[in-house]
């Protein structure tokens, strides 16, 4: 056998603190030009398998490790990291922590700087980098003043400048708009093309899919449960587990009884539109005195919307909602929450209708125990002892998180964390929700399983949610805004936002088989359901 | 985007012009000098005399007024008053409150200490905004001093407003959670968890995980390194440098001399 760029022979670990091994006896091998996409639910053991094999395990992060890994034939666990980062290059999933570099050039060049590279050498192939990813306009730039995509960007090109062999990509999609997460594809397949292997951990599986990677791997529970060819998966894996595409999920669901129908915020049927609960007014913000970053956006929720709000990296989406809950105060214009302005009412007072959940959950959680998390905010609300026992076991519910209720929320994996900062809000029972990406990391399961049981509570007489994913809109949102460059460039129901394909190319959009289909199948159905759905109509 | 992630300014100037390791020499022979000279006024002369005219020529006046009126004055003015209010040890009392005196000599040697502390602090926040810190790292980098000394100071050096920046996000969200923190001082004092919480632990996990990637990024490589760019360092720095050393020489064998 040739040397290959990667071979794992039965490969185990466990963390030094915890109890069960994380992965169990993985066997794979990887060729040149190979994508292997490697996918599964959180917590199945992808981001250690990943550490594995770029070296932070055993490293960095101790524990017991059996089995071997091989990289051009040679057992790596005696090189040094230096060594294996020439060899192989690691993107990872939050790329705010991988720069390292004030300005994009020296960002890039770091890797190289420390290799002792000639410096004719190092801006050559810094610029060859650039480039590739089409950044090139970005090298003199501060890197604090990049968009989340813009840093994905610059992170992968700090590590091809390094001209690995085997790159590893840590779920590279997560904070992409779908056109971003397009780019990102097809330079890893082009890459490919060019001989690398490429190993590519994400949830987003029907993306991935577009890229046709030559090989798959599911795993769950820490062992593999299906490696094989891209055609064989959606016969092994369970179609609720992973999303696959539109017309694969009806062929398989119509074996299956059909799914139960979602009442959709059931708090605010009955009781008519009635007033706006939340109502921009010619609102125009900037953060800087000069430079303006919101202009004239009129807008009303009123009770029973659900809304998805779509646009590109950096269009101003955050801004814009976090002027609903007084964050932000309007420079010119007004916002108006249940009639009150928010000029003169402060943050906390507005929590108590309307609830936030930001992006991150790491700017949020501290407490010692999840449980003890969750009651922060009712108890800033002053609900009673009664009450909030009653919410904090509720919202734990939802999330699927009952379980973790004495764990330190900072313990649990990303994935968890998130959804414990959605926990920590529906907790405090306000009447409008309102959630920046919260899907985002998520394992497509779990996040269906939340959107559905926040959906149904009857709590809520409205909510909002930023997202890239624009099936989470054809599935939930009875109406779409799509913001761009500070703008409201559409708002309407899904059928007639979503119908207009230039629109959304325009606004760095990508239509999904599930949006296809539901076109498709629209004079029939009348409206927008997700493809279980469809497959009984 | 409002926050910046280091206090650099960048402007055409002489100033900024110099080599990074000219004007840390220049900051220590400030330095060094407010502290050890015995004149009451002293500190308090190079303040208006140099530092002042140093911030005029960088064209960075406003910025370094600002921030010495908002976060230096204020420490070294809290300090002034505690220190001449509670030390004791004076003998010419100037006023009594209570069981409180104050006393001349102790005033005098408050101001003393707070006009050094403002020295002190102005004069390299000076520097930090007329150099890059990646220029000050890779400059100090090359002259020697190991690349983990240096990445330290420049973590430090970046790090009160990279903490600044997320100290707001951490308000804010604790904000829409119904933490009140536009109401009176106690009840804020003890809501404090919930804000410096997060941004410990935040602040712990990225350090690790920074380390984490530039350990695989080759930092930890024995090689010699690379550095991209030339940092230039002019005859005229030079001659500044040996000028501030032998300066400093002078004023210390005076002293001894003197004494």
């Amino acid at each position: 056998m040739p040397n290959l760029p990667l071979v794992v022979e039965n490969l185990s670990f466990r963390y030094r603190d915890r109890q069960e091994t994380a992965i169990r006896n993985i066997s794979f091998e990887a060729k040149p030009g190979d994508v292997l996409l490697i996918a599964g639910a959180s917590g199945c053991g992808k981001t250690t398998l990943i550490r594995c094999i770029n070296g932070l395990i055993p490293r960095s992060y101790k524990g017991e490790m059996t089995g071997s890994v091989r990289v051009f034939g040679e057992d790596t666990s005696t090189w040094k990291l230096a060594q294996i980062s020439q060899k192989i290059g690691t993107v990872l999933q939050d790329p705010e922590r991988q720069i390292l570099g004030t300005k994009v050039l020296n960002e890039v060049a770091f890797g190289l700087e420390n290799l002792g590279l000639p410096r004719e050498e190092i801006l050559e192939r810094v610029d060859e980098a650039l480039r590739l990813l089409k950044i090139f306009h970005l090298r003199e730039r501060e890197t604090f003043t990049l968009s989340g995509g813009e840093k994905q960007k610059v992170a992968l090109a700090g590590v091809l400048a390094m001209r690995p062999s085997i790159l590893l990509l840590d779920e590279p999609l997560a904070s992409l708009d779908p056109a971003s997460a397009l780019d990102a594809l097809d330079t890893a397949r082009f890459l490919a093309d060019q001989g690398m292997t490429i190993l590519m951990v994400e949830h987003r599986v029907e993306d991935v899919l577009r890229i046709q990677p030559e090989r798959v791997m599911f795993m769950s529970g820490g062992e593999i449960r299906y490696l094989g060819s891209l055609s064989g998966l959606s016969k092994v894996v369970n179609y609720r587990e992973v999303k696959l595409r539109a017309e694969e999920i009806v062929e398989r669901a119509k074996q299956d009884p059909p799914p139960a129908e979602i009442r959709i915020l059931p708090g605010a049927a009955g009781k008519g539109e009635s007033e706006a609960l939340v109502k921009f007014e010619d609102v125009a913000f900037g953060y800087e005195s000069d430079v303006e970053v919101l202009h004239g956006i009129n807008l009303e929720i009123r009770r029973g919307d659900v809304i998805a709000v779509l646009g590109p990296n950096g269009a101003g989406k955050t801004t814009f909602v976090k002027h609903a809950i007084g964050l932000l105060k309007p420079k010119k214009g007004r916002v108006l929450v249940n009639g009150r302005d928010t000029r003169e009412a402060s943050v906390a007072q507005i929590a108590s209708t309307l609830g936030y959940v930001f992006q991150s959950p790491s700017h949020m959680l501290f407490a010692p125990t999840v449980r003890e998390e969750l009651s922060f905010g009712p108890k800033n609300l002053h609900h009673s002892k009664e009450q909030i026992e009653q919410e904090v076991k509720e919202a734990l519910r939802i999330v699927n998180l009952s379980d973790k209720e004495q764990d330190p929320p900072l313990a649990l994996s990303f994935g968890q964390q998130k959804r414990v900062s959605i926990a920590a809000i529906l907790a405090m029972q306000s009447r409008i929700l309102v959630m920046d990406e919260p899907t985002a990391g998520q394992d497509y399961q779990n996040y269906m399983n939340f959107m559905d049981s926040i959906l149904q509570l009857p709590s809520f007489e409205a909510i909002l949610f930023i997202t890239h994913d624009v099936d989470l809109a054809v599935i939930y949102a009875n109406r779409v805004l799509i913001v761009n460059d500070g703008r409201l460039i559409a708002d309407g129901k899904p059928q007639d936002v979503l119908r207009d394909f230039d629109q959304l190319k325009a606004n760095r959009l990508v239509p999904t088989s599930l949006l296809a289909l539901n076109l498709e199948r629209f004079p029939a159905t009348g409206r927008f359901m997700r493809a279980e759905a469809l497959a009984h109509i | 985007m409002n926050d910046r992630l280091s206090f650099y300014r960048k402007r055409n100037s002489p100033v900024h012009a110099l080599n990074p390791f000219t004007k840390l020499i220049l900051v220590s022979a400030l330095i060094f000098y407010g502290l050890t000279a015995k004149g009451f006024w002293t500190a308090t002369l190079m303040v208006a005399f140099v530092l002042l005219p140093l911030a005029l020529a960088s064209k960075l006046l406003k910025e370094y007024v600002g921030v010495a009126l908002k976060v230096i004055l204020p420490t070294a003015g809290f300090m002034f008053v505690m220190q001449s209010v509670f030390i004791p040890g004076g003998t010419t009392e100037i006023f009594r409150l209570g069981f409180i005196s104050v006393e001349l000599e102790t005033v005098q040697r408050s101001y003393l200490i707070a006009s050094r502390i403002f020295l002190f602090i102005s004069a390299f926040v000076l520097l930090l905004l007329t150099t890059h810190p990646s220029e000050l790292m890779s400059d100090l980098t090359r002259r020697g001093l190991p690349p983990q000394f240096a990445y330290v100071i420049i973590s430090t050096l970046q790090i009160i407003p990279q903490m600044q920046a997320k100290a707001q996000t951490i308000i804010a969200a604790q904000r829409s959670r119904g933490l009140d923190t536009e109401s009176s001082f106690f009840k804020r004092a003890g809501l404090l968890v919930p804000l410096v919480g997060p941004l410990v632990f935040g602040s712990l996990v990225e350090v690790e995980e920074r380390a984490i990637a530039i350990e695989a990024r080759g930092f930890t490589s024995t090689r010699t390194k690379t550095f991209l760019h030339d940092i230039p360092d002019t005859p005229a720095d030079k001659f500044i440098r040996w000028t501030l050393t032998l300066f400093i020489i002078i004023s210390l064998a005076a002293r001894l001399w003197l004494s």
